[in-house]
């Protein structure tokens, strides 16, 4: 395998990459702002009144009082219930938006900034298929696959349970789900598609077989480099999800002290824009430094799609 | 039985389990988006059809029990029962033998029955509760159809191979009461004819000889694999009820077919059990190991158990379990906790030691401090508020993650729990469960109220005692959600604070239909869902009102005379209700009959306050029954301002209404809460700052708390403040579910 790219200077390509391709990560905040405002103005209207006459305690020390919500939750239990076919309906939509904006983000690291963004964006679509499928099958298998491993190793506890250890363990496994989710994703589409140029040459009837052989094999690939640099990867997700999770909880606790939904909501694009900065950076990490020459770029796309304009760049991220 | 708001979360086996009555309250319908609204409840399943309960057909022994009965003294006052150690009602010796393979027991029986009454008694009648599984026809696998929609999934019986009063044969004489006229039905309740009368002081020696056939994983009774938990398991004598004991008419048999909801009831008594089994079972039952015996060759061993004191007796066996044992004792934490929490002297706060036994799985087995630490906050606190727990022993048992059909039980001196591999320190669902089945050795087991009739005595007041304990052992917490498995701390996750376990039983009963009022028979509820919201959490919610009503020490001084009095003896709802009165020194009578004898909910509301102008004032004076008017002499000629209070809900409820002018003045008032409206007409120079109805916020079981007050200056900062907060944690939690950290 050849020699990978080294952890700080990962670190920095993808910093590098958030910025580089900001509209995608911008596009990403406001879908998740829209949604999310769409979400809860039915429940601002229900609260406004509710409470704009009342007096009842709201806030309590550590965080919303749940004895109001009890009462509030079934107040307004009908109008609640109706609103559920919107909200399902907006829960998939900010998946679906999540899922498009980050393949899209994916297309844009491969394409280059210089990409019409027109063509990123269906590259994103068609890309957001096998990620979504991919995502769907790690997230499942971990959700129903842990109770059984937990009920193998019981020392091992839910990653919301309260001793840090606990915590820090569930965090871990689940921080191992999204860098195993990643590398399969990228060995299958960065390296293999481009390694073995043979797919191209594969009779269009026996594709088909290949297709079912070519996840097995980044599934390997993927172990592979993790066995072969064991802290590289989860290293790198763990910081980038402390930083995430420092965001997170200092915006709630702006949020707390009566700061504006405004500020918030950097708080929030800077978290949207960690999480990307981390594909950029795993990108750049897993990307072997022998093949990051320009001159080692593929000639084309596996699938056909429009060749990568990115050789220009010179930017390993870009490839 | 502890029936709660829990998913299980470990795999039972499907068709096998016992539906979990924690689902009732959850919506069919849960808003997937916005997570704080899966708490939603969107409906309740209508789990019972109109026809009348099966029970209340066939059943002619029980006493009507749905209207309140008028106050009578306590029995042993009146010297009807008496529930001495030195003599008790009954006595058992039994001997049995486990089948392991063939899933059976034979047993041999001699029961001493003492007739304390002043009644002759002509005939006995015995609980024969294995036969609840015999076929789809019993009252039980009726009942279980009508309120989880499925049969019976396996059977079981309890076949009498013998039996003989006073040395002489009688197995011909026995005849099932609730069977129909084709001889098929419910064969729980046997009769059987004596020879002789039994006079007062005399007594009876009843021998059987049976042999039950266990049902697998169902009915709080049976095996799964090679785990047995056996209870209901003998013929067990009904309680002899002399004429106007928990007001009953006339003299009888309270002797009840086992109901899917309710079994227990029965006299103290004595019991030696002695149970022969092969060797390499672990075995955990009521009462105290008197002697284990080897066989020759080692394969089978047989152990004696013996209690006094108990009205029933429950045991199980499992190879699997690892065996713990620690003895509960005061530490000088404790005598300063008493003090300081409890207000006990050192000598106050005194508690026996007690021998605490838990069989536990061994993949459980680093949880084993949070069972003793539960079971040790139990003992304490239920020992310095109503008295120290009198018994050698507490057993706890952890059954397989497969026996969902017998769990989460109590019997004397033995409690069967659920506990779970993933259980993150901050869900004390497992606290809870110990705390539960342990309140239930003090109301049901020493304070044995009779569950078929009353269940609300027994469930409710564990409920509530339960919740008392937890928040004074555990605070505040969390409410956990149980999502594929895994406790999820949703509240929390969404931004709530931790919250008082009271507020949890507000969640679970508020949203139920109500339809029934507390006080029925476990059979006499519209539905499973009714019975469950009123007997659990509805019942508790109303003892926390009463709490609140009369004070927290004098609520304490209720329960610690109300054990005291009659621990050990049978009360009904009037022995209750007569130690409130009488400690309280209030008529209370009002309040039993507003919230435990009538149905329906509460919710007060104010309406926006009208100012009228003073030509306004003319028109208004309507008649005096609309408007009941208020003049203050020395504000005639200023503004009037109309206050009205409505009551949104069916039942009535005593209130203060507090109306607070810009001036700072507060004017109060008390309605009695009948009627659908209130209004009244204050006369003040200064403008109405806002008006509240509970002002002290004491209703507890007001639905809707948030319009309890209007105030004149809307505020706009606070739904905006809590509605960013909803929706940042709603970013947060959305973007981590779509797959970005």
């Amino acid at each position: 395998m050849s020699r990978s790219m080294p952890m700080p200077k990962a670190f920095l390509q993808g910093f590098r990459a958030s910025f580089v391709h900001a509209p995608w990560v911008l596009f990403k905040w406001l879908i998740n702002v829209a949604i999310s405002a769409l979400c809860l103005l039915p429940i601002y209207q229900l609260l406004r009144r509710d409470l704009e006459h009342g007096v009842v305690q709201v806030r309590e020390e550590g965080g919303l009082s749940f004895a109001y919500f009890v009462d509030f939750l079934f107040a307004y239990s009908r109008e609640l219930s109706i609103l559920d076919l919107a909200w399902m309906t907006l829960l998939g939509l900010f998946a679906l938006g999540n899922l498009v904006t980050t393949a899209g983000f994916l297309s844009a690291l491969e394409r280059g900034r210089q990409a019409p963004f027109g063509d990123v964006l269906a590259a994103g679509v068609f890309r957001a298929i096998p990620l979504g499928l991919l995502a769907a099958i790690i997230g499942s298998v971990l959700f129903y696959g842990y109770p059984f491993i937990a009920s193998a190793f019981p020392w091992i506890d839910w990653p919301y349970a309260d001793g840090p250890w606990q915590y820090g363990f569930g965090l871990g496994l689940a921080l191992l789900g999204i860098c195993l989710a990643s590398l399969i994703y990228d060995y299958a589409r960065i390296f293999l598609f481009r390694t073995w140029t043979f797919e191209q040459d594969i009779p269009g009837p026996v594709r088909p077989l290949w297709w079912l052989v070519k996840p097995l094999l980044a599934l390997t690939h993927a172990f592979v480099f993790i066995a072969t640099h064991p802290l590289k990867a989860p290293a790198l997700w763990s910081i980038f999800a402390l930083l995430s999770a420092a965001l997170v909880m200092a915006s709630q606790r702006l949020l707390d002290t009566g700061i504006g939904w405004g500020i918030v909501q950097v708080l929030i694009l800077a978290r949207i824009a960690t999480s990307t900065s981390a594909l950029g950076a795993q990108r750049a990490l897993t990307l072997p430094v022998a093949d990051a020459a320009p001159e080692a770029a593929p000639t084309k796309e596996p699938t056909g799609a429009k060749p990568a304009e990115s050789a220009t760049t010179g930017d390993p991220l870009t490839e | 039985m502890l029936l709660r708001h829990r998913e299980p979360t470990e795999t039972g086996r499907p068709g096998t389990t016992r539906p979990e009555p924690g689902r009732r309250m959850f919506p069919k319908s849960v808003v997937p988006l916005l997570l704080l609204l899966a708490l939603i409840p969107t409906g309740c399943s209508e789990w019972f059809t109109s026809t009348p309960p099966a029970d209340q057909a066939s059943d002619t022994t029980q006493p009507e029990s749905t209207t309140p009965a008028p106050m009578v003294p306590p029995v042993a006052e009146s010297g009807d029962l008496s529930e001495s150690s030195a003599d008790p009602v009954v006595q058992y010796d039994i001997q049995v033998q486990l089948d392991p393979d063939a899933k059976s027991l034979h047993g041999h029986q001699t029961l001493i029955y003492t007739n304390h009454s002043p009644d002759i008694i002509e005939e006995l009648q015995f609980h024969l509760y294995m036969n609840a599984f015999k076929d789809q026809h019993s009252i039980y696998a009726r009942e279980t159809r009508q309120i989880f929609g499925v049969g019976l999934p396996s059977y079981g019986s309890i076949a009498l191979d013998d039996v003989a009063v006073n040395g002489r044969q009688a197995l011909s004489r026995i005849t099932y009461p609730h069977q129909n006229q084709e001889g098929t039905g419910d064969e729980t309740v046997a009769t059987l004819p004596l020879d002789q009368p039994l006079f007062p002081g005399e007594q009876v020696s009843v021998f059987f000889d049976f042999t039950v056939k266990l049902p697998e994983n169902t009915g709080r009774s049976g095996y799964i694999d090679d785990f047995f938990f056996i209870a209901q398991w003998f013929p067990k004598i009904g309680v002899w009820e002399p004429a106007g004991h928990r007001g009953r008419q006339e003299s009888g048999w309270n002797c009840h077919p086992h109901h899917a909801l309710s079994e227990f009831y029965a006299d103290f008594g004595r019991y030696r059990i002695t149970m022969t089994l092969p060797s390499e079972y672990v075995v955990g039952a009521t009462g105290i190991k008197a002697a284990e015996q080897l066989s020759e060759d080692g394969t089978q061993k047989t152990l004696t158990y013996i209690q006094d004191r108990v009205h029933d007796f429950a045991w199980t066996a499992w190879p699997g379990f690892e065996v713990v044992e620690r003895v509960f004792s005061l530490d000088e934490a404790d005598y300063r906790e008493a003090e300081e929490r409890f207000g006990l002297s050192h000598e106050q706060a005194q508690l026996p030691p007690t021998r605490m036994i838990l069989l536990i799985r061994p993949e459980h087995r680093d949880q084993t401090d949070r069972h003793f630490q539960a079971l040790r906050e139990g003992i304490k606190w239920f020992g310095w508020k109503l008295g120290p727990y009198p018994y050698e022993s507490m057993t706890m048992v952890d059954p397989p993650r497969e026996a969902t059909g017998l769990e989460m039980m109590e019997y004397p001196t033995l409690v069967s729990l659920s506990t779970h591999w993933w259980q993150p320190e901050g869900y004390r669902d497992l606290e809870d469960l110990i705390l539960h089945e342990f309140a239930h050795q003090y109301f049901q087991s020493m304070i044995a109220t009779n569950e078929f009739e009353d269940p609300w005595l027994d469930e409710g007041f564990v409920t509530y005692t339960c919740l008392r304990a937890l928040d004074v052992a555990y605070g505040r917490q969390h409410y956990y959600r149980v999502i594929k498995q895994a406790p999820v701390p949703l509240t929390r996750l969404m931004g709530f604070a931790a919250f008082p376990p009271v507020e949890q039983a507000r969640y679970s009963f508020l949203p139920g239909k109500r339809v029934d009022p507390i006080h029925l028979p476990a059979w006499g509820f519209n539905s499973g869902d009714s019975y469950y919201g009123n007997v659990y959490e509805g019942a508790a919610l109303t003892l926390f009102q009463l709490e609140r009503e009369l004070g927290e020490p004098v609520m304490d001084e209720v329960l610690r005379t109300y054990f005291e009095r009659w621990s050990f003896k049978h009360p009904g709802i009037d022995a209750f209700r007569a130690i409130v009165n009488e400690v309280s020194g209030r008529d209370m009578n009002w309040f039993f009959d507003a919230l435990i004898f009538s149905h329906g909910f509460i919710d007060y509301a104010v309406m926006p306050v009208r100012s009228l102008e003073p030509s306004e004032i003319e028109i208004s004076t309507e008649s005096d029954d609309e408007i009941r008017e208020e003049t203050e002499p020395e504000f005639d000629s200023f503004e009037a301002h109309l206050i009205e209070v409505r009551n949104l809900g069916t039942q009535a409820y005593p209130v203060t209404i507090e109306v607070r002018f810009t001036d700072g003045e507060v004017v109060r008032r008390d309605w009695d809460g009948t009627g659908s409206w209130h209004r009244f007409r204050l006369q003040h120079p200064h403008a109405v700052e806002s008006v509240s109805v509970d002002p002290e916020n004491k209703l507890i079981l007001d639905f809707h708390r948030a319009n309890n007050t209007w105030r004149a200056k809307p505020d706009q900062v606070t739904p905006r403040a809590v509605s960013l907060t909803l929706s940042t944690r709603l970013q947060h939690l959305l973007q981590i579910l779509s797959g970005a950290f």
